[in-house]
């Protein structure tokens, strides 16, 4: 019996170190990548809108002295988190609000560009009536609207639209009377299926899901989410900064300030040639992951919103959104308002 | 001498403290792990400490939303394992009475059980609402796996008893309460308990997958989303505790019925 004791005490020592080296030794891994010779850059874009801000660097692939780079496209936004805390990416497009929960965390992240500025629609089977947007919304009640991904940006942008326009609303299969009752699958593409059978008559996605639902299920475009958040924030421009590139602070380093800039000047040149070359954006972008992307038009790519604005630049309009989703929920921005470091500013602008 | 002396006394102390001693060392060990991978990796986001998800653990209680999400997994975990049960229940017991019954419910069976889960899931999520399929996923894993339980229990009735009480013409009731229930019971309770902590954790997976509101899936799905991963492993602790008392319940409603046919 002694025995045994002793033994299953070793046991567990033997498993406990294993568990710790195993861990320790991820940790490390951070390190490995900061090759002086070249460094690695790994990119990583969630699948829809945000993936088209890369699709230039995708299809042309061009290169900077001393950096390999590489893209991937991965299926949603909770991928991009995973991949940033295990160090397979030092860039990534999170939604903003994914990105200052990184940042609140401390997982080393800021915010150099925003880059999709709202590509969130409803569509519908039926018109909503009304003439104000306020009847419109109102008409909702007594329905299901469906949305993708609970707790995600475009349920927390639709939820504060209702709440400014003093709707109610509940969570549920069923419709009841008197509220606008809130459904969720998980992306655009499995909702297309239910608008098409009729079992939902009204959903919220964003583009490039959008145009395959009004071109397949039989939709149409009932309201354009960026104008309801316009009008609910009272903000100056139409639209939020929904989505963002991401760098990890290794390469944030003065060392990298260069290679920064050029990566932001490349997603500049990437908005007017996307809605030139729809063509290429597509194939591009399918060859690196995308299951979303193929058959893209430049209406589609028009409709995404696609606009690079520097962090510096882009402060207010972050702070406005962020501040609605805070005062909303704060766990939904990782439970404060990030600080100004959140903000990514390059070294050289003292320089020059 | 003197070793053997303490190894005896151990063997005899083993058997009395045995059942508190070794589960609690088992937790420790367990605790022990988690507590130095936590501060091993030091980043709440990776690995929350034992004493931070704990905290999150009690947190849950003072909040609306755990109650209404524990009620909504749990109501849909007991419909989806009544049902099973009931199901599996009925046609192993036309099965026996009808063997071509049983040889036509076998590829039925198999073929449930080797789906995977996974397809299940999928296929699911297209025909049905997100509360829905869930039940649906619970009811496809869990029945195969009671049914298949049932009637090998039926099949090892003893041979000789049940001959003996035909020749001895017990009657019917009397055969049921006091030969066949019995004689499955033992199994059929153990294979009822793993079942349902199994349909649980099928259940908060799929709720994950489908979306359904209310539920403990979500919430855990929301708590990653949000990077919370303490509150995840809140949750996690919660479904952990439910799944125990589930399987306490089910060897209860066991020892109640050995009980009542005395």
């Amino acid at each position: 019996m002694k025995k045994k004791i002793i033994v299953t005490i070793a046991l567990a020592l033997v498993m406990t170190l294993l568990v710790s080296v195993a861990l320790v030794g991820c940790e490390n891994k951070d390190e490995n990548t900061d090759n002086p010779s070249t460094v690695t850059v790994n990119v990583v874009v969630p699948d829809g809108s945000p993936a088209i801000a890369i699709a230039k660097l995708v299809s042309e692939n061009p290169t900077f002295a001393g950096y390999d780079i590489n893209y991937s496209i991965v299926e949603g936004a909770t991928q991009i988190s995973a991949a940033i805390l295990n160090d397979t990416a030092n860039i990534a497009i999170a939604p903003l609000n994914l990105g200052a929960t990184m940042y609140n965390k401390g997982m080393g992240v800021k915010l150099v560009t925003t880059n999709v500025q709202g590509s969130l629609y409803m569509v519908g089977k039926n018109m909503p009536a009304g003439a104000t947007t306020a009847e419109k919304l109102a008409s909702l009640k007594g329905k299901v609207v469906y949305n993708i991904g609970q707790g995600a940006t475009p349920d927390l942008t639709f939820k504060y639209i209702l709440d400014h326009f003093g709707i109610a609303y509940t969570e549920g299969d069923t419709a009841a009377a008197d509220v606008v009752t809130l459904n969720y699958v998980n992306t655009g593409s499995e909702l297309i299926p239910l608008l098409k059978q009729g079992k939902a008559e009204y959903g919220i996605m964003g583009e490039p899901a959008v145009t395959k639902a009004n071109a397949n299920a039989g939709t149409s475009t009932v309201f354009d989410i960026q104008a309801l958040w316009q009008e609910s924030t009272g903000s100056a421009t139409a639209g939020f900064p929904q989505a963002g590139v991401f760098v990890k602070d290794s390469l944030l380093a003065s060392e990298h300030a260069a290679f920064i800039e050029w990566f932001v000047a490349k997603l500049k040149e990437n908005e007017e040639w996307a809605s030139a070359n729809p063509d290429k954006v597509s194939s591009a972008l399918t060859s690196v992951g995308s299951t979303s992307l193929a058959g893209l038009t430049s209406a589609t790519i028009t409709a995404c919103n696609l606009k690079t604005v520097k962090a510096a630049d882009a402060k207010t309009a972050v702070n406005t959104y962020l501040g609605a989703l805070y005062a909303f929920n704060a766990a939904t921005v990782g439970g404060k308002m990030p600080d100004d470091n959140f903000f990514y500013a390059p070294a050289t602008d003292a320089a020059a | 001498m003197k070793f053997c002396d303490l190894k005896e006394r151990l063997a005899s102390k083993v058997g009395i403290i045995g059942n508190i001693a070794y589960p609690v060392i088992g937790a420790g060990v367990f605790l022990l792990i988690w507590f130095v991978a936590a501060k091993a990796t030091d980043m709440e986001i990776i690995l929350p400490s034992p004493s931070r998800a704990f905290e999150e653990f009690f947190v849950l209680f003072g909040t609306k939303e755990f109650y209404v999400a524990l009620g909504g997994t749990l109501g849909r975990a007991l419909i989806s394992f009544a049902l099973a049960f009931l199901c599996a229940a009925i046609l192993a017991v036309i099965g026996y009475l009808l063997p071509s019954v049983s040889k036509i419910l076998a590829p039925v069976v198999t073929i449930l059980r080797s789906v995977p889960t996974m397809s299940i899931i999928l296929l699911s999520l297209i025909w049905l609402n997100s509360s829905e399929s869930p039940v649906l996923i619970t009811f496809l894993i869990v029945f195969p796996l009671l049914y298949s339980s049932l009637e090998r229990s039926l099949k090892n009735i003893d041979g000789y008893v049940l001959s003996m009480s035909k020749v001895f013409g017990v009657p019917l009731m009397t055969r049921i309460f006091r030969m066949y229930i019995p004689a499955v019971l033992p199994d059929t309770v153990a294979a009822a308990r793993s079942n349902i902590s199994l349909g649980l954790k099928v259940m908060i997976a799929s709720e994950v997958l489908a979306q359904t509101v209310k539920s403990m899936g979500v919430a855990m799905q929301i708590s990653r989303v949000y990077l919370d991963t303490a509150a995840l492993m809140g949750w996690t602790i919660a479904a952990v505790i439910l799944s125990y008392l589930l399987e306490g319940a089910v060897l209860c409603m066991g020892r109640l019925i050995v009980r009542w046919k005395r």
